[in-house]
């Protein structure tokens, strides 16, 4: 504590008094403190420490040297930016995700680009850009249509081994039960998503492409891509839950067939 | 010396008093009705005006500006005229501004659950009716001024600083946020865009509960806990500090609403800095309390009111600690967009703003019917009621936001997400809700009992006419010699009030200017394209619905948000956004990204989820909303609203106001033609294909769809 006198100040408002006392002397120190600790945390992080955009990249393991020092936020740039400007590890991250179906899509985009978004794309991808140049998966001659957008199901799986242990069913059905029946109903009729129990496919019944399918899904047309989400022992198990289980029952109500029967 | 004679008047301070207490009720009322909606969504009975996100902006005004302010008004008119010894400057004046402050609430309780909202938290009201506020606010100013020019009191109290120093910021924060451009009588768009919408917008909301919740509040502490207890305030020298340093500090710590979002991240140091330095000051406040009931402890044992007070002020200091702590970023990582934040407020507003609101009105009540509280005892059980209701409240929220926040960033062995399904997150925390509900209903219990009590004391016995007062004219200010300097300015209040704009006004200034400036603050992306009509309309409805109360559009850069909404938001996306829609808290995920990546999906799947979420997501505490489906719109404002967009900045081209019912309709028939496919009938004027529109549109700024 601070002086304390308790000594009044020959003053009052409507009766009310105060008196003269020092302020506490911890509650000064309090004061000193927190300012000392403002005054030591810009530094701590502006100078010696990580801004949001380096501490992401280093959680995500991304982080280099070279992409330090940019200042917030500018260390990250669209692919189709104006300024075109991508660091080394933003560009480490983009090749890493470059996979096949990733360039396809990539060369879709500049089938459909403009001169302008095109020379932004070459200078972002050049690889991809020779790629695409060279006739490369997807030729630019014929024009992709948009309902095939899913190639990527047509690149060739390794064979799968259909699980029909009644454990692997069992956990087959719980990953269906909670997650892929909001789209194809409970008994696989199909509502949003297409009737699983008719063995008609849109992109293939061999149970590798069903697993592909669930892997990369159909963004296009609503089929979410599960490979991050479930783990590869789930996606086989609820694959094999939809060959053993739902395939040749009847649901309560069901969405007419499409793509071609399967006949494996 | 000639003495003057003069009147105080108790009637204002009457009308304020029965203004605070309905308000407050129906503050209470609205809350638990919302509380009960979260883990039941039934209880807005269907009606799209009773759903959660109409009602939660009517709950937080209702809380803030129609109790807090009226007990703000009704304890000042009491306390200032007996400080200041002259009756108020004007009566008409007064008469007004309790009038036009009524008329503003009753607009706000009609607009907002009516859908008509800027969307901006606690400035929700549209256009018409932020002019009215403005207007009756420096009525309340013009008032105050007034009455401390005539007075017969040299010096101004620390009360009066607090008062002062509320209308100056206030009017400053309201005008400033409120810049928008009207497209009809109900409709406007925010001056600002993205980044800069959300700094001003959080420097207002921030300096909302400094200067609405906080500093007039302490000025109505520092008269009536020192009445109440009927001893001197500790220390005058700890008021000046602490004074000067809250309202310097305070205005600078509104970018700790921001923390780890596309917001530069100097802005977010300024933000969290400041937060840091307001500990002591803050807690000065809460010292002078307490210490001036030094020799008074053992009244506190039988004196409800005195209880109140002692509660009251320790809620300030807990939340005044826990504010800086969570603008720390680490904390904030966990803590922001769950109900630690809910927490958070109800213990400032149910703790400090409530308890000591309660304790003025049972202070108040005997001195302004001129007779005794009705029942002591009753006050006793609602003191208690209304404490065990704060911890029935609190207690639940602190626990569901942790719990909420780890399963958010929990990761596998394997590296994916163990709650990948947002809906598991929330299910998880329902029966906490339900615990949550009952403290309201304790709290709601007890100010129940609070208005019998008052009721019958105000029956018991008669107005009390205006006391007589008589004093001395105030004589030429002159200095005295070897005058404290503090003591010069107390004298002098146009000095002092310049002085105290001055200093909250640099925060802002030092903040702003260089966002506005600097355009590295916010770097360009060129294929971040402007809304479609379209989009436009869905954005409008999605603002309508109040959609941004439980659904942010702001993923920040974590692994565990990266990987469940996609890429992280960058501060080029907005530019377009006026005004921005991040939103505060997650009672549904984030919706940024929706429009691209895994998140997307397909225009079937919104229209079902907008007509049941439940048929999409079992378990689902999303309201439904049916009326989207039915509801058509003409879209006769489309023209406008592409020019007004136009004048912010926005680039349409010259003339496409011509051509945007057109592209409208066009983008409104393919989405019509994509749920043809998936067996829906619908035509292109129902609200819900503009909102399709814009959940598609969203995210779709850096990434392809």
């Amino acid at each position: 504590m601070g002086k304390v006198t308790n000594e009044l100040i020959d003053h009052d408002f409507d009766g009310i008094q105060e008196y003269d006392n020092d302020l506490p002397g911890w509650w000064k120190a309090l004061f000193l403190i927190t300012v000392i600790i403002a005054i030591i945390y810009v530094p701590y992080y502006h100078i010696f420490g990580d801004l949001q955009d380096v501490e992401y990249q280093k959680e995500m393991g991304t982080y280099t040297e070279s992409s330090e020092g940019r200042g917030s936020f500018t260390s990250y740039s669209s692919p189709y930016a104006s300024d075109g400007e991508m660091t080394p590890a933003i560009r480490a991250q983009m090749e890493q995700v470059l996979d096949a179906p990733f360039q396809d899509q990539l060369m879709r985009a500049m089938a459909k680009a403009d001169a302008d978004q095109l020379a932004k794309l070459e200078a972002a991808f050049p690889e991809v850009y020779a790629n695409y140049t060279s006739g490369g998966v997807s030729a630019p001659a014929a024009p992709a249509p948009v309902e095939t957008e899913d190639t990527s199901t047509a690149a060739p799986v390794a064979a799968e081994e259909l699980l029909t242990d009644e454990a692997s069913l069992a956990a087959g059905k719980k990953v269906w039960d909670t997650q892929c029946f909001t789209c194809h109903l409970n008994d696989g009729g199909g509502s949003i998503g297409p009737n699983m129990t008719d063995n008609y496919w849109i992109h293939g019944g061999d149970l590798a492409s069903i697993i592909n399918i669930i892997k990369v899904g159909v963004p296009a047309k609503g089929m979410i891509p599960w490979e991050t989400t479930l783990t590869p022992d789930q996606i086989k198990q609820v694959a094999s839950f939809i060959q053993v289980k739902l395939v040749g029952t009847t649901p309560a109500t069901s969405k007419a067939p499409q793509g071609e029967l399967y006949e494996g | 010396m000639e003495m003057e004679k003069f009147q105080y008047d108790n009637k204002i301070v009457r009308m304020f008093f029965w203004a605070t207490v309905v308000w407050g009720v129906t503050a209470f009322l609205v809350g638990l009705t919302i509380a009960l909606q979260l883990p039941a969504p039934a209880f807005n009975f269907g009606t799209s005006w009773l759903t959660f996100g109409r009602l939660r902006p009517l709950h937080t005004n209702a809380a803030i500006f129609a109790f807090v302010g009226n007990g703000i008004f009704m304890g000042y008119y009491y306390a200032a005229q007996r400080l200041l010894k002259a009756r108020n400057f004007s009566d008409v004046l007064g008469k007004i501004h309790f009038w036009g402050w009524q008329g503003i609430i009753v607009s706000a309780a009609l607009t907002l659950p009516a859908g008509i909202t800027t969307a901006k938290e606690y400035a929700e009201l549209e256009w018409p009716i932020d002019i009215a506020i403005a207007l009756i606010w420096v009525a309340w100013g013009v008032n105050m001024i007034g009455t401390i020019i005539q007075r017969r009191e040299k010096h101004l109290y620390v009360a009066m600083w607090f008062f002062i120093s509320t209308f100056v910021t206030v009017a400053m924060l309201h005008i400033v946020n409120s810049f928008e451009i009207p497209v009809t009588f109900w409709k406007s768009y925010s001056l600002y865009a993205g980044v800069q919408d959300a700094l001003v917008q959080w420097w207002y909301g921030h300096n909302a509960v400094a200067f609405f919740l906080t500093t007039p509040y302490l000025g109505l502490m520092y008269y009536y806990m020192p009445k109440a207890a009927q001893r001197p305030v500790y220390s005058y020298r700890l008021s000046i500090i602490h004074f000067w340093a809250l309202i310097f500090l305070y205005i600078w710590a509104g970018p700790h609403h921001l923390l780890y979002s596309s917001t530069p991240d100097w802005a977010q140091t300024l933000g969290t800095v400041f937060s840091i330095m307001l500990i002591a000051p803050s807690w000065g406040g809460m010292l002078n309390g307490l210490l001036t009931l030094r020799g008074a402890w053992d009244r506190v044992r039988q004196d409800p009111i005195l209880k109140f007070f002692v509660v009251a002020v320790s809620a300030y200091g807990m939340s005044t600690f826990e504010g800086p702590m969570m603008s720390l970023k680490n904390y904030n990582a966990i803590s922001h967009f769950t109900d630690y934040t809910i927490a958070h407020v109800h213990v400032g507003a149910l703790g400090w703003n409530g308890l000591l609101t309660f304790g003025m009105l049972y202070w108040l009540a005997p001195r302004l019917w001129n007779t005794k509280l009705f029942s002591v005892k009753l006050a006793n059980i609602h003191f208690w009621l209304a404490t065990l209701g704060l911890v029935f409240y609190v207690i639940p929220m602190y626990w569901t936001g942790i719990t909420q926040a780890l399963m958010w960033k929990q990761f596998s062995p394997e590296g994916l997400l163990v709650y990948p399904n947002f809906l598991e997150t929330v299910l998880e925390l329902v029966p906490m809700y339900w615990t949550r509900a009952f403290g309201g209903l304790l709290y709601l219990t007890g100010s129940l009992i609070m208005v019998y009590n008052l009721i019958k004391t105000a029956k018991s016995g008669a107005p009390t006419p205006d006391e007589e007062m008589e004093a001395a004219p105030l004589k030429p200010i002159v200095s005295e010699p070897g005058e404290h300097k503090h003591r010069w300015l107390e004298a002098r209040p146009v000095p002092f009030m310049i002085l105290a704009l001055v200093a909250v006004a640099i925060g802002g200034l030092v903040e702003f200017v260089p966002m506005f400036v600097v355009k590295s603050n916010i770097p360009t992306i060129s294929t971040v394209t402007p809304y479609s009509p379209l989009e436009l309309e869905g954005r409008d409805i999605y603002i309508k619905e109040g959609c941004v109360n439980c659904h942010s559009q702001m993923i920040r850069p974590f692994r565990s948000e990266t990987e469940r909404y996609g890429e992280y938001s960058k501060a080029g996306e907005f530019v377009y956004d006026h005004p921005f829609l991040w939103g505060s808290k997650r009672t549904g995920p984030d919706l940024h990204r929706e429009g691209v990546g895994k998140l997307r999906k397909p225009d079937a799947w919104h229209y079902s989820h907008m007509e049941n979420p439940r048929s999409m997501s079992p378990g689902s505490i999303m309201p439904v909303y049916p009326w989207l489906l039915e509801r058509s719109n003409d879209y006769d404002d489309i023209a406008k609203k592409i020019g007004v967009m136009r004048t912010l900045g926005v680039p349409y081209a010259e003339g496409y106001e011509d051509q945007a019912l057109a592209d409208l309709k066009k983008q409104a028939e393919g989405i019509v033609g994509n749920l043809k496919d998936a067996g829906i009938e619908t035509s292109w004027d129902k609200e819900i294909i503009a909102l399709i529109a814009y959940l598609q549109k969203l995210g779709t700024g850096i990434l392809p769809k």
